[in-house]
């Protein structure tokens, strides 16, 4: 005998089960879109926070500042650059590790600043990011530099001449030794004279040279060239020049008006030299030219009687 | 005569069960709905709050900032206020700090209580450098030093306030 007995399905079951599983899959699609949205949204609110940090940290005319931000989370900071417009843009990005979902999506929608420079390589990544302000002066105040680095990379300076060596030492930045062999296998090397290094500093010419790429530098602009990606750096340097036209053009409207009150500066052929100068930049390699006029500019200013700057 | 159906016990089942899937259906309609303008309200609180704490960093380091900073000699909380007239005529700057309201008042010595022009100044006592709207929120003040040259080629720097409102994200 075939046995009959088995499992009678009603058709409210069979009803119920297809319902339940469409409100599941629903259910599950939406926690993970609101998960998605509300990781963007806070990302996007991380970028901006951010950059409202960096704000008090800039400063005056000579010092520089070293700040270690300690982040709750694994965090990807992205620094794009864009050199359209009046002064250009600062794109900051941000992207936190999450356990739910893959661990790295999209970062947020970008936060854009006007004021702000920074220089970094690849997205700065890690619990721990660290920051060092600089003031460009050229020869008055540019601007800010903002050298951005994470804990997952790391530079080793090789024999860098006094000042940097101060600099670096001051903060404890990035280890410094006498040969390349004793730097750490996963740091980058920073060698100033001419050794086969990551990264070489040439103090003569004044440029940098990474990732067979060469840049020139001028001042504190020697960190932005060691730390940045050279198209970062190429960019960044164009927006800081577009404020050095604008800032020029600002001072030389001060010094007419101090001409007006009978305190004369005699800078203001300089001034204008310097705003057409940098106004017309478009690579590194024209520092040198903007770096001469800048000087005589400074050497003018210091034997004024008003000093403009 | 009333209209007289009958339904089989099937039928019944089907619509009470279509009319219990309308009813998850709608609940997690509003379950999301709530949802949605909890997070909103939450995210335009925090854009605020990132507005105005921007703010109120600007104003405390505008000072720092090279279109401000009194370099002729080191002096930590100056403001150029030869540079501040001069911002205050060039409208590329509109965008630059991310402010919608951006201004330099005179406190001490009290002056003439005017805006100033390039016709009043220095006989004046507010430079106006951005004014977007009319309705800039919460305004954030700080005291800074107004420096300048006088007419006598010294120095001269005088009490005053910085004030500025943020923009949202």
């Amino acid at each position: 005998m075939i046995s009959k007995k088995g499992i009678e399905f009603s058709f409210a079951w069979i009803f119920a089960m297809i319902a339940g599983a469409v409100i599941l899959f629903l259910a599950i699609y939406a926690a993970t879109n609101f998960v998605k949205t509300e990781r963007l949204s806070q990302d996007t609110l991380a970028g901006k926070q951010i950059g409202v940090i960096l704000t008090p940290l800039e400063n005056g005319i000579a010092s520089s500042t070293y700040v270690p931000l300690k982040l709750s989370t694994e965090t990807r900071l992205y620094s794009e650059c864009d050199s359209t417009g009046s002064f250009g843009v600062q794109s900051i990005r941000i992207a936190t590790a999450s356990g739910i979902g893959k661990k790295w999506e999209e970062p947020g929608a970008p936060a854009e600043f006007y004021n702000k420079y920074l220089f970094s390589e690849g997205p700065a990544e890690g619990k721990n990011l660290f920051v060092m302000m600089m003031p460009l002066n050229m020869p008055f105040k540019i601007a800010d530099l903002t050298l951005l680095w994470g804990e997952r990379k790391d530079y080793c300076f090789v024999s860098p001449p006094k000042d940097i060596e101060d600099t670096i030492k001051k903060d404890s930045l990035f280890p410094i030794v006498e040969n390349e062999n004793e730097c750490s296998e996963k740091s980058y090397s920073v060698c100033f004279e001419g050794q086969d290094c990551d990264v070489v500093v040439d103090l003569n010419a004044k440029s940098v040279k990474k990732n067979g790429k060469k840049v020139y530098y001028d001042n504190n602009l020697i960190y932005g060239a060691i730390l940045a990606d050279s198209g970062l750096y190429e960019c960044q340097l164009k927006r800081l020049m577009k404020r050095a036209s604008e800032l020029s053009y600002v001072y030389l409207a001060k010094g007419q008006r101090l001409n007006a009150v009978g305190c004369t500066t005699n800078i203001e052929n300089e001034l204008g030299m310097l705003g057409n100068a940098t106004f017309a930049y478009n690579s590194s390699q024209q520092l040198r030219q903007i770096s001469m006029i800048s000087e005589e500019i400074r050497r003018i200013n210091d034997g004024a009687a008003c000093k403009l700057f | 005569m009333g209209l007289h159906v009958n339904y089989s016990k099937g039928q019944m089942k089907i619509q009470q069960m279509a009319f219990v899937l309308v009813g998850v259906f709608i609940f997690f309609a509003l379950v999301g709905l709530v949802y949605v303008s909890v997070r909103m309200a939450v995210l335009k609180g925090d854009s605020g709050d990132l507005k105005e704490s921007d703010a109120l960093e600007n104003v405390r380091m505008i000072y720092s900032s090279p279109e401000f900073i009194w370099q002729a000699f080191d002096c930590e909380g100056c403001v150029d206020l030869d540079k501040a007239m001069v911002l205050k005529g060039r409208k590329i700057y509109s965008n630059f700090w991310g402010l919608d309201y951006l201004a330099l008042k005179r406190i001490y010595p009290q002056g003439r209580d005017i805006e100033c022009s390039e016709v009043n100044y220095p006989d004046c006592s507010t430079i106006t450098i951005i004014n977007k709207t009319t309705n800039v929120g919460a305004v954030y003040g700080a005291f800074v030093a107004l420096c300048r040259w006088d007419e006598s080629g010294r120095t001269r720097c005088e009490i005053g306030k910085v004030y500025s409102s943020g923009r949202g994200i």
